[in-house]
């Protein structure tokens, strides 16, 4: 969510959907929705889950609006429902997690020196591009494969955008335990991403 | 990240992108002192911890941010002005988050906005629970 900056009428809707008007709120649903689908999907990886917890999320919203006291950005306080739902439903769904317990890192020798170096130039490269099919499926597999607790950690920072202090709250954490989560699952997508464009470019 | 231990053939044949062209063997060859070394920080590391990249890559997500302490952030620099393949490392670090966000993106599909639509529409008309 943090992509989108929030719309300047926002706090007007919210303010009519407030006094009860159905169509201002629906208009805001109408905003956020795929964001709010986007987060619950990547966290829970089925579109049926993911439809759920958006429909808990705006009926929730709905029902809470009078406790919405505008301090944060309406998309922000939305954001931070639909993520504690959906991290909610993922620990009643573990069975389903197929990750993986150890997550990759990349490796030194006794020097402390990388033993794989960077594959060709890919980063200066990578924002004007369009990301490539496979590269796209790649990493949502690598993704998929973080083991618990480091996925989770890495959505909510680098495609949500929370802070470090709400995923703190939200998964019961520190936030030093969050920031050496989130390391090391940059470093594990690093090595996939840089290990693709080493099979491609040879 | 040395290219010293080119593990492929394509990477012995890049030879711009090793360490700049220092002899590899003496003590500490980019000149910086461990990020542990208890040596003065301004006179020569002499204790034979290097700053190696294993460092540089452990407190990546400090330094990027601006939370190491300043002594620390320094030597790290300093290993990223002489390690070319660091740099590397880095930019595609900066970068990993960008892509997953492209890769990772979705959009509610037709069929289930509408059934969020209707459900909504349900529960949020006066008199409904």
């Amino acid at each position: 969510m943090s992509s989108a900056p929030p719309l300047d009428d926002d706090p007007k809707l919210v303010a009519r959907a407030r006094e009860g008007e159905v169509q201002a709120f629906e208009e805001l649903v109408e905003r956020y929705r795929d964001r709010v689908y986007g987060l619950a999907l990547r966290l829970l990886r089925t579109e049926a889950d993911a439809a759920e917890v958006t429909q808990e999320t705006f009926l929730a919203a709905w029902q809470s609006l009078e406790s919405f006291r505008g301090e944060a950005a309406f998309g922000t306080w939305l954001q931070r429902i639909a993520a504690n739902r959906a991290l909610m439903m993922l620990r009643t769904r573990k069975v389903r997690q197929a990750a993986r317990e150890e997550i990759e890192q990349p490796g030194f020798n006794e020097h402390g020196e990388l033993i794989q170096l960077p594959a060709s130039r890919w980063a200066r490269r990578a924002d004007e591009r369009v990301l490539e099919r496979e590269l796209g499926r790649a990493i949502q597999e690598a993704t998929d494969a973080l083991p618990e607790g480091y996925r989770e950690v890495f959505l909510l920072k680098d495609v949500e955008g929370l802070s470090y202090e709400a995923i703190g709250e939200l998964t019961d954490s520190s936030v030093a335990a969050v920031k050496s989560r989130l390391h090391r699952a940059r470093l594990a997508l690093r090595q996939r991403i840089d290990q693709y464009y080493r099979e491609t470019s040879s | 990240m040395s290219g010293r231990n080119a593990d492929t053939p394509e990477d012995a044949q890049r030879p711009e992108r090793s360490r700049n062209d220092q002899d590899m063997s003496g003590p500490n060859p980019c000149q910086a002192h461990a990020l542990n070394c208890s040596c003065e920080p301004d006179g020569p590391c002499t204790c034979g911890n290097r700053c190696t990249c294993q460092d540089a890559v452990t407190l990546l997500l400090d330094y990027l941010e601006g939370e190491l302490p300043a002594e620390q952030s320094e030597r790290l620099q300093l290993h990223l002005s002489h390690c070319p393949p660091c740099v590397e490392f880095v930019e595609g670090y900066q970068q990993t988050p960008k892509l997953c966000r492209k890769a990772l993106e979705a959009k509610m599909p037709e069929a289930l906005s509408r059934s969020l639509s209707s459900f909504l529409r349900e529960k949020l008309e006066p008199g409904s629970s």
